[in-house]
């Protein structure tokens, strides 16, 4: 079997803080191939932005204690600078959450575009003052073949009007163009993964299905490898080949979206399914889960989602779970799992609580 | 940018002069001593003047009228270009200006470039790695540099740079040399203003989302610093330099008189000290108006800097 294109193993990301040691990822591994999209599904403080951050090495500043990342064969935990420079943005590309925010204000959408485009075609040396447009050392023809490719990127991602529009600035785009210039820039390199971290987090619902939408067709159309950071199990039932449940920066379930988002192994997942609209009936109350997110000082010798779980057993607090493969690349780290088909998921009967919790509906 | 805004802003420059020159005519009113006693003594060799002679200035100089019909009458005159003529020497004060005028300007000017030259990498360096030796060293001399009367300093350079090691003139106006020590004294005290202002600035952007992206293209780092953030912090930098005009004006008066240059700054005390009104006036007032156009012009390199300025306005 050959090497996926991202591998990602045990990975452990700590920030220091005057609090203590904050173990935002927490022995994560999962795989991304070639024309595969993978989501990673968490609630807030979970890790998925930390992981993301962790795999370009823009985790700063907190920093890989363990754990390797292999991209293509090269180690990315141990690279140096200059080699992740080469591999980011040109290899890996990224798309981060508020097109508002992620794009520079003063720069106009075109020159954004076509910086991307030119650092990788300068791969030896990016010269600051050709970089800061200074006259005299700024090479005139390599940047207006830039701008070209710009705005070829630009009609490729449908923004209308691509030569007029390339000089207008961020802030004359609506979200969705703004998040389709963000593609642009992240698709100029020609990577072989891109990582998006809620790219539609805040976008309207119809430019999100515009997004997503994009997403797939670049997987079919390059061959990219996606991998798609969300909260929302939506945006990952629509769009992911595959998928990784993180709790507590460590991976609770991963499989295929099918088979992990229709037979929850893990009660967390089954959870997350449950607190989910859509799994709602008409005029339910939404359900919401009991608790909140571990405290991630200090890190888990044991299941973190054990405080909050109904079926948590002595053994779930002893030390790590153990993942185990159920059926074809379908994985599980619960000491209980398989959970009994019996064992509804919690919204629609209520199982008794062995901590003691009650459950109780969001308001 | 648009007209409307435009005019606006222009009409305000306009009330703002009319304030400034009703200060500047006004106050000299209500300082101690009468011109007419002073300036008729030192021409006399110290001899108390007759009444008819005070009384026969007062006149020829339209010091009798009241103060409405005087103000008006020199603002007639200033519209046109005439700032009047000098109590002592009968020299218009236009003329006198124009003379010591562009030695300001080149103290100004000299003085803003070292500020700048120091302030700008100090301050990044800071922000790029706050809290470590470059940045307590910086805030440091930022610290001096602000603490720092600028008379002091520049005794203090005459002496090391001038009387020991023998590298500048010790005063006077000239050539660039002249130019050296008065620059460095003026500029040191502006470039700690700066430094820390720089620092603040850029701290802020560096966490900004798009910082992130920049860095996740692939860029070099110092393209990711000197373009993407040095460009965002830029706008509070420009305001405060061109705030800090007004204290190259202020700063060239002691400075000019440390080191003997002859400019607008010694201009302005001789005349204070002579009660030599038109000198005075004329002077402040081009004071306030260079403040008042350097103020718009900074307003205009707003849009500029951040196309989100809508030209006078806030960010949208």
């Amino acid at each position: 079997m050959s090497d996926p294109l991202l591998r990602v193993e045990d990975l452990h990301t700590q920030f220091n803080t005057t609090r203590g040691t904050v173990h935002a990822v927490d022995g994560a591994s999962f795989t991304v191939d070639r024309g595969e999209i993978v989501g990673i599904l968490g609630e807030s403080g979970s890790g998925k932005s930390v992981t993301a951050r962790s795999i370009c090495r823009l985790e700063d500043p907190g920093q890989i204690v363990d754990g390797t990342v292999t991209f293509d064969g090269t180690d990315l935990t141990t690279a140096d600078e200059s080699a992740l420079r080469r591999i980011r943005g040109s290899d890996i590309s990224m798309v981060f959450q508020d097109p508002t925010e992620t794009l520079n204000p003063v720069f106009s959408v075109g020159e954004q575009i076509a910086e991307a485009v030119r650092i990788h075609d300068t791969e030896k040396r990016q010269r600051l003052l050709d970089f800061l447009g200074v006259p005299l050392f700024r090479n005139r023809s390599a940047w207006s073949d830039a701008h070209e490719r710009a705005i070829e990127l630009m009609d490729q991602m449908d923004i209308p009007n691509p030569e007029s529009r390339s000089s207008a600035y961020p802030h004359e785009f609506s979200g969705g163009l703004r998040q389709r210039a963000v593609l642009a820039i992240a698709l100029a390199s020609e990577p072989s993964l891109l990582i998006a971290d809620e790219p539609t987090t805040a976008l309207d619902t119809t430019t999100q299905a515009d997004i997503l939408r994009r997403f797939r067709t670049l997987r079919d159309e390059r061959d990219l490898g996606i991998l798609l950071i969300s909260h929302d199990i939506g945006v990952i039932a629509q769009t992911c080949d595959r998928v990784v449940v993180l709790y507590g920066g460590q991976v609770m379930e991963s499989g295929p979206v099918e088979t992990v988002l229709t037979e929850p192994a893990h009660p967390y997942t089954r959870t997350l399914l449950s607190c989910s609209v859509r799994n709602s009936d008409p005029g339910e109350r939404v359900r919401s889960a009991e608790g909140s997110p571990p405290d991630p000082l200090g890190g888990h010798e044991a299941c973190p989602f054990a405080d909050r779980c109904q079926h948590a057993t002595p053994t779930c607090r002893e030390g790590r779970i153990p993942t185990t493969e159920l059926d074809d690349g379908h994985r599980v780290a619960c000491v209980e799992a398989p959970l009994d088909a019996s064992a509804e998921s919690p919204h629609r009967q209520a199982p008794p609580m062995p901590d003691g919790g009650a459950e109780r509906d969001s308001l | 940018m648009n007209g409307w805004k435009l005019a606006r802003r222009l009409a305000t420059m306009l009330v703002v002069l009319f304030g400034v020159s009703v200060l500047t005519y006004g106050l000299i009113f209500v300082t101690p001593g009468d011109p007419a006693r002073t300036i008729l003594t030192q021409q006399m060799g110290g001899q108390t003047p007759s009444q008819e002679a005070v009384e026969q200035f007062r006149a020829a100089k339209g010091l009798d009228d009241p103060f409405p019909v005087q103000y008006a009458r020199w603002v007639g005159n200033a519209v046109r270009g005439d700032l009047g003529q000098s109590y002592y020497s009968d020299q218009a004060v236009t003329a006198m200006i124009a003379t010591r005028l562009p030695n300001t300007i080149a103290l100004g000017v000299a003085s803003m470039l070292v500020a700048v030259a120091i302030a700008v990498p100090a301050g990044i360096a800071s922000a790029v790695e706050p809290g470590s030796q470059t940045d307590y060293a910086a805030q440091f001399g930022a610290l001096v540099g602000v603490s720092m009367p600028n008379f002091w300093l520049g005794y203090l350079l005459i002496i090391v740079c001038s009387l020991w090691l023998d590298l500048f003139p010790v005063a006077g106006a000239g050539g660039l040399e002249y130019l050296v020590l008065p620059a460095l004294t003026l500029g040191s005290g502006m470039a700690a203003v700066i430094a820390r202002l720089v620092r603040t600035a850029m701290l802020d952007v560096l966490d900004d989302a798009h910082i992130r992206t920049a860095r996740s293209k692939g860029l070099r780092e110092r393209i990711v610093v000197y373009k993407h953030a040095l460009r965002n912090a830029l706008v509070p930098v420009v305001t405060i330099i061109g705030l800090q005009l007004s204290y190259v004006l202020n700063g060239a008066v002691v400075v000019e008189v440390v080191f003997q240059r002859p400019g607008l700054g010694t201009l302005l005390v001789d005349a204070i000290f002579a009660r030599d009104y038109p000198v005075v006036q004329g002077v402040t007032l081009l004071i306030g108006v260079i403040f008042v156009v350097t103020n718009f012009a900074v307003d205009l390199t707003y849009s500029r800097l951040d196309p989100r300025i809508d030209f006078g306005g806030e960010p949208t």
